[in-house]
């Protein structure tokens, strides 16, 4: 097992993802573009998903997320 | 003891059964089995010798090109995009991509040295990692040190990794672009690659990927991402999102730098003011690439 490792990146320390920061990223880079780029990029950044979660073998009710940019 | 028996009598009938399957069997699949799949190969027919062994995802994929005796006179990039392509190859695209997710898997274990210990801790998560933990080991130790590729595992976790689906997205195969040098924007600074560079992989801060090819040079800009520098000359650079310099906004981007720097300064808990670092890096990094 690794101890304590060095130099934590600062988005690391507060708590944010590698991949939660490589889609920040992404998606303000996508609202920095000129127009007929800027939409065809917007359209990448929708997530949609449905979760559930499940107890004694039986899905509660699902969250449905449909998520459209902006953070 | 009569269970142990049996179990000895059944593998002595299945090595003496398995000489004929065997050549009946390896002939079609050796022509297209790299050496990778042998092991796999071998330990299906000691368990079920009379049934083919299914097709794993190296019998699909073309091998790595090998490692010339003298460094080549250009470098292959592969610069794939989850969406879309701007140079990439064939097949060396897909395994950069999984490569690339493998590596962020790794980011995430909080463990940024390649190594023995991140195989230890990687093993010991639970059943739904383990094929992925597994196929991390393998797919580094190919990158990092350069021997036989094993690609059986790899294709494994694209499915199984989940997370974010945005990065998760099939890469087409294309053709391989040849070039002189590129210069990636690594967190370490920018770094220039030449052919016949050490394999490396190394994580992008946003900034400049520019493509150096005769006299022409083309730069795009790459949100974040991984470029793994292999021993053969090929390098793979994957991105989330990257843009040609010209579709890059200047007035959005003077925009945003003011809101981030506002946010930064007044920002109170870790989260807030992380994320408005993060925006004060993208917005002057782009600043700078539109000025340089």
């Amino acid at each position: 097992m690794a101890s304590t490792s060095a130099a934590v990146p600062f988005w690391r320390s507060a708590g944010i993802t590698y991949v939660a920061y490589s889609n920040v990223c992404a998606n303000l880079l996508r609202n920095c573009l000129k127009e007929p780029h800027k939409s065809e990029a917007l359209t990448r950044e929708k997530v949609h998903f449905s979760r559930s979660n499940w107890t004694d073998g039986k899905p509660q009710k699902p969250t449905l997320r449909s998520d459209t940019p902006e953070d | 003891m009569m269970l142990r028996q049996a179990s000895r009598l059944l593998a002595g009938s299945v090595r003496l059964s398995r000489r004929p399957f065997s050549t009946a069997t390896e002939v079609p699949a050796a022509a297209t089995t790299t050496n990778a799949d042998s092991g796999f190969m071998e330990s299906w027919k000691k368990v079920i010798p009379n049934i083919d062994p299914p097709k794993t995802p190296s019998h699909f994929m073309n091998p790595r090109p090998a490692t010339p005796s003298s460094i080549p006179s250009k470098i292959t990039v592969n610069f794939v995009l989850p969406y879309a392509s701007e140079l990439s190859a064939k097949e060396l695209g897909l395994f950069g991509l999984y490569a690339f997710l493998l590596t962020c898997f790794l980011v995430e274990c909080d463990n940024e040295s390649v190594g023995k210990e991140v195989v230890g801790e990687a093993e010991v998560w639970n059943r739904q990692w383990e094929v992925v933990a597994r196929s991390f080991f393998r797919v580094l130790r190919k990158v990092v040190v350069p021997t036989q590729r094993k690609k059986g595992e790899v294709m494994v976790m694209a499915q199984e990794s989940g997370g974010e689906g945005e990065m998760v997205a099939a890469a087409k195969q294309r053709e391989g672009k040849e070039v002189d040098m590129v210069i990636i924007p690594a967190t370490t600074g920018q770094m220039g690659v030449l052919p016949g560079h050490v394999p490396t992989i190394a994580e992008l801060k946003p900034g400049i990927l520019s493509v150096h090819e005769g006299n022409d040079v083309t730069k795009y800009f790459l949100s974040s991402g991984f470029a793994f520098i292999h021993a053969n000359s090929v390098a793979d650079v994957i991105a989330v999102e990257a843009v040609p310099v010209d579709h890059i906004d200047p007035s959005l981007v003077q925009k945003g730098l003011t809101d981030f720097t506002q946010k930064l300064s007044s920002a109170t808990t870790e989260l807030d003011k992380a994320e408005a670092q993060i925006g004060v890096d993208i917005h002057s990094a782009l600043n700078a690439a539109l000025s340089g």
